[in-house]
């Protein structure tokens, strides 16, 4: 990905004003992130979240 | 036992103070003029709060001598690590964005200890926010925490403050957060007990989050069964922090004299012979270690885990990223100029992150906690590395980053097992080395238990820093 392109990527996101140095920075680190991304395996339809969300919890919360 | 107060354990001090042959007053004087001496050069600390310390010190002083002693931790000193909300005390972070914040509650486990009488020295140093990736941090509002064996030499992190406290001996205990081994980092470096108990055994609540999911409270200690006095105090559900269990509080002091005799202890290789090359004095070092589990009569056996260390890294990272975005997105979005590079690095790498990324990694880490939990959940407890490198010098950048990605301490983060690091010798250079020792969820008391057993059939708590004194040589 070109920094003019990661540059109009992170504007969409809200981080706008970004120095030379920090428009670098983002580019190397979101090249890194990418290429972890792509090494995520892949999942079965049924494989929940390590973090489910549960009403026992809210409800908990709220007595305390 | 030690004659220098600076240089007593909890233990030895709550037996001293019970049988009134210690005062805390006493007690409390000696640290602050320990603090004087050394730490304009450690700079463990950022806030010492030296009149409150004092007027609690005669407090329970006073307590104690009505008859009203409140336990092991009465009249004790700590420190926090400055991520911990102190009511009326500043809380910084080691961020410029937090340099005037002054919270109106305290962290519940500062109020847990507050309530058994222990006494806050003051508030830690930490990396920015409690995150960081190792990398030198010269950027930050204070100076960096100095490792007390070797002042040129990496003291670990995120908690560096409380690391290099106890080790140095400006403050008794510590508690410390652990994301990614930020407890069992600066524990292994400076040569502490660091115990991360399991997810959900100890409340988050009142501390800055780094990742929700991923944030372990932890202590740090000189000792085993001090971790475990402070574990009994800090145990238990809190409504305030919906991620923890309500469940009963064992006693975990109950089985440290006990050995280890019979206990299955499984070992894992893969991290430090097989998915890192780990340095071989920290090879060698741990199959000492396991030599002296064996002599014990513990019954060692081999296990292997399916997944690489890599793997755990990658995910961790992954939900890491995410997260703390999610923390600090305001910020950073209009006053990053304020944070570290360590700091905004961390978060520039989560600014891409997709919803549908982030869900699979943690979807994944659901199933790299069971296959874990699978090959745990067969033994008494696991011993496996730590960190995997020797201590790097300060000015070695990459290598103080490789210490810290390296190790294999976010493996239980992902997991949520209970995991302690645990001094087991000293490299040529007379640096710290470690070793973990994982248990089943919520089994603390036998992790403390093989740590304990460890511990007395060692000398590695006799040896202290040489730690140099303002305006004089080392002592």
């Amino acid at each position: 990905m070109s920094h003019e392109k990661i540059k109009r990527m992170a504007e969409s996101v809200g981080l706008v004003g970004l120095s030379p140095d920090e428009l670098e920075r983002l580019s190397m680190l979101t090249l890194e992130a990418q290429a972890n991304l792509v090494r995520l395996p892949k999942l079965r339809k049924e494989d929940e979240p390590a973090h489910v969300f549960s009403v026992e919890n809210i409800s908990t919360r709220r007595r305390g | 036992m030690t004659t220098e107060l600076h240089f007593l354990t909890i233990g030895e001090a709550a037996r001293l103070i019970a049988a009134r042959r210690l005062s805390p007053v006493d007690l409390i004087e000696a640290y602050l003029e320990r603090i004087v001496a050394v730490d304009s050069e450690l700079h463990s600390y950022i806030t010492v709060v030296a009149d409150h310390a004092r007027a609690a010190a005669r407090m329970a002083e006073r307590e104690i001598i009505a008859g009203r002693h409140r336990g092991p931790l009465h009249g004790i000193p700590y420190g926090l690590k400055d991520n911990f909300n102190t009511r009326g005390i500043r809380t910084t972070a080691a961020s410029r964005l937090m340099l005037d914040f002054v919270p109106d509650e305290d962290a519940t486990l500062h109020a847990r200890l507050q309530s058994v009488g222990a006494i806050l020295l003051g508030k830690l140093n930490t990396w920015e926010a409690g995150t960081g990736t190792g990398e030198i941090q010269s950027d930050l509002p204070f100076p960096l925490a100095c490792n007390p064996w070797d002042y040129s030499r990496f003291p670990g992190g995120s908690s560096t403050g409380p690391g290099v406290a106890v080790a140095a001996g400006t403050a008794m205990a510590a508690l410390g957060s652990d994301t990614g081994g930020s407890v069992r980092i600066p524990a292994a470096a400076c040569g502490l007990v660091g115990l991360k108990p399991t997810y959900g055994r100890l409340s988050r609540a009142g501390i800055l989050p780094n990742s929700f999911s991923l944030d372990h409270p932890g202590t740090l200690t000189w000792t085993v069964e001090d971790a475990a006095i402070l574990l009994q105090a800090l145990a238990g559900y809190d409504p305030r922090d919906p991620s923890t269990v309500d469940r009963p509080v064992p006693d975990y002091s109950s089985d440290l004299g006990h050995g280890i005799k019979g206990l299955r202890i499984g070992v894992i290789r893969r991290f430090h012979t097989k998915d890192v090359a780990a340095a071989s004095t920290v090879v060698e070092a741990i199959d000492a270690a396991l030599n002296v589990l064996r002599g014990l009569g513990a019954e060692l056996v081999e296990v292997d885990l399916p997944i690489s260390l890599q793997d755990y890294r990658l995910c961790t990272r992954i939900i890491g990223s995410a997260e703390a975005l999610s923390v600090h997105e305001d910020d950073f979005l209009e006053r990053r100029a304020l944070m570290g590079k360590g700091l905004s690095d961390k978060l520039m790498g989560g600014v891409f992150i997709r919803a549908v990324d982030y869900l699979k990694a943690v979807r994944w880490r659901r199933e790299l906690a069971l296959k874990t939990d699978a090959v745990i959940s067969l033994c008494d407890a696991v011993i496996c590395a730590g960190t995997l490198r020797l201590t790097p010098s300060i000015d070695d950048v990459p290598g103080m980053k490789d210490y810290v990605m390296g190790s294999a301490m976010c493996v239980f983060n992902a997991t949520g097992h209970p995991a302690l690091s645990q001094c087991i010798g000293f490299d040529n250079a007379g640096m710290p080395l470690t070793m973990q020792i994982i248990g089943n969820y919520f089994d603390e008391t036998k992790v403390l238990r093989v740590a304990a057993a460890y511990e007395a059939a060692t000398p590695w708590r006799r040896r202290r820093p040489q730690v140099r004194h303002r305006e004089e040589g080392a002592s």
